[in-house]
């Protein structure tokens, strides 16, 4: 058994829900370091909500989308969030004149609360990152306080 | 904490068979009917002192195992063995080592006390004593007699097949301290049970709401404190920028009191900036979130801001049906319910956690239900109570 599959069984401990835990994904931080395990949970096409795990496979939390938790109402599509291709896509829209993007990647914006892909860019301005978080994306300076 | 005494062995014995019985550890069918007599023998220790008592599990008069409950809270729990089957008899086995004794001729007549001792824990033996001096030491059921303690240069816990030594004298210090943490800490949360008279009594289902809801404190916010008959009370708001998780987290908790305020006047209440043009709040700004909820509510409500918030911060709040608006490193959120395992036999999962509305993901939010409260760091809490009118 692989850390993923590991990772998956940990996260599988802890809902009691018919969503099915899906392909753990590594969340790094920007060095590339591994902080955290996210597993999806899936509801057919949707994203019923995920558990985190720290590397140790320590559950760190379990969250739900929609409203009530659980139910289909107001979750996005599992893709948001789990497909780079759409995550890239998303960055896309948003890509300056001349500016390339690279491999996203699961992590964080400034805090590891703040989940969202991180799309490396670079162009004539310098390189930047793009985050996306489903249907929300920008970039920007460091936030400095809590937001 | 005072040692148990026999009564208090008895109903220990009593909660644990029935939260195994509630956990499946221990088939229901088997306990059912039963209860865990009142004779418990006392097991010592070769030092003399209790190590822990034995009391038989009995249906009528078949006898269906028996239970060891420990004395010393280094032996780490208060539930030590369930021996199913086994029919303690004290009384017989005394017989049966005086006798064997007089067949070896040891003068067992001349003894006045004989007693069980755990000569090699957990191996047992019948002690014969006459003015607390030994006459001899009979293993049970071999009825071999336990040969006097050799001084040697051993490591501790290492003994040979058939020697005496003391558990408690052997235990390394560290050892025998957290064991004994974790012995009081159950004993503690066994004792905060609501016990009935009959708590020896085998009746796992009767004890299911004692056990299953009181092992696990949770509350989540409702309507009021009536938790009967209102449901929770609490909805999500996602921020609508990707630093407006103060607005969106003071919006959350002015939402629970009815007072209703879009985030862009939040923003501009707690100087977040416009959603064409947001900022984030800056940590020296971190009390203004006491006053622009205070403004906003007309001092209807009485806001604090508590540094470091701990577990009870939370606990109180919410015992009190009021959210809670959450900082934690970069981040703000709202706590709008907990829970916490008393006891761990029967739960799995963090044992305490938050119900965290998260306005995190912009414009969606999520309801993490648990979070485990081990694993964040909560730099502040802001409480608000509704003022007297």
């Amino acid at each position: 058994m692989d850390a993923a599959d590991r990772a998956r069984a940990r996260a599988a401990e802890s809902h009691d829900t018919a969503a099915l835990a899906g392909a753990p994904i590594r969340v790094r931080d920007a060095a590339g370091s591994q902080v955290a395990w996210f597993v999806p949970l899936v509801a057919g096409e949707a994203l019923a909500g995920f558990v985190e795990l720290l590397p140790d496979l320590t559950h760190r939390r379990t969250s739900w989308f929609g409203s009530p938790p659980g139910s289909p109402h107001g979750c996005p599509p599992a893709a948001w969030w789990t497909d780079p291709e759409v995550v890239s896509q998303r960055a896309a829209a948003t890509l300056r004149p001349d500016e390339t993007a690279g491999t996203p990647y699961l992590s964080f914006d400034t805090a590891p609360d703040r989940l969202a892909w991180a799309v490396p860019v670079d162009g004539p301005g310098g390189p930047r990152t793009i985050f996306v978080a489903g249907e929300a994306v920008w970039s920007g300076p460091a936030v400095s306080g809590p937001g | 904490m005072a040692p148990l005494d026999p009564k208090n062995a008895r109903r220990v014995a009593g909660v644990e068979l029935n939260a195994l019985g509630l956990a499946g550890v221990l088939p229901l069918d088997r306990l059912g009917g039963a209860e865990v007599s009142a004779e418990a023998t006392p097991v010592h220790d070769i030092d003399g002192e209790v190590l822990f008592y034995r009391l038989p599990v009995v249906r009528g008069r078949e006898r269906l195992g028996a239970v060891d409950i420990a004395v010393q809270p280094a032996l780490g729990e208060p539930l030590l063995a369930w021996a199913d089957g086994l029919a303690w008899d004290p009384d017989a086995l005394v017989g049966q080592a005086r006798e064997q004794a007089y067949r070896r001729r040891h003068k067992v007549e001349q003894s006045d006390e004989a007693r069980f001792v755990a000569f090699s824990y957990p191996k047992l033996a019948v002690q014969f004593l006459r003015d607390g001096e030994e006459v001899v030491m009979l293993e049970l059921f071999t009825w071999a007699p336990v040969p006097p303690a050799e001084p040697g240069d051993r490591k501790p816990l290492e003994p040979a097949n058939f020697e005496r030594w003391s558990l408690l004298k052997e235990l390394p210090p560290r050892t025998r301290k957290a064991r004994s943490t974790l012995y009081d800490k159950r004993l503690a949360a066994i004792d905060k049970l609501e016990y009935r008279l009959t708590a020896h009594l085998l009746d796992p289902d009767a004890w299911r709401e004692i056990l299953v809801y009181k092992l696990v404190d949770t509350r989540q916010l409702r309507y009021s404190l009536r938790s009967s008959y209102h449901t929770p009370c609490y909805e999500l708001r996602g921020q609508e920028t990707n630093v407006w998780c103060v607005g969106a987290s003071s919006q959350m908790l002015l939402d629970f009191y009815r007072y209703e305020y879009t985030q862009d006047r939040l923003a501009q209440e707690l100087g977040l900036g416009t959603k064409a043009n947001p900022n984030g709040l800056p940590y020296s700004q971190v009390g203004h979130v006491v006053t622009a909820l205070e403004s906003l509510t007309s001092n209807g409500l009485d806001v604090t801001m508590v540094t470091n918030p701990g577990f009870a911060t939370f606990r109180t709040e919410i015992r009190a049906n009021r959210p809670l608006i959450s900082f934690v490193p970069g981040h703000s959120r709202t706590v709008a319910g907990y829970t916490e395992t008393l006891l761990p036999i029967l739960a799995s999962g963090p044992s305490r956690g938050l119900l965290v509305y998260d306005p995190w993901p912009p414009n969606a939010g999520v309801i993490t239900k648990w979070e485990n409260f081990a694993t964040q760091t909560y730099q502040y809490a802001y409480t608000a109570k509704v003022g007297t009118i």
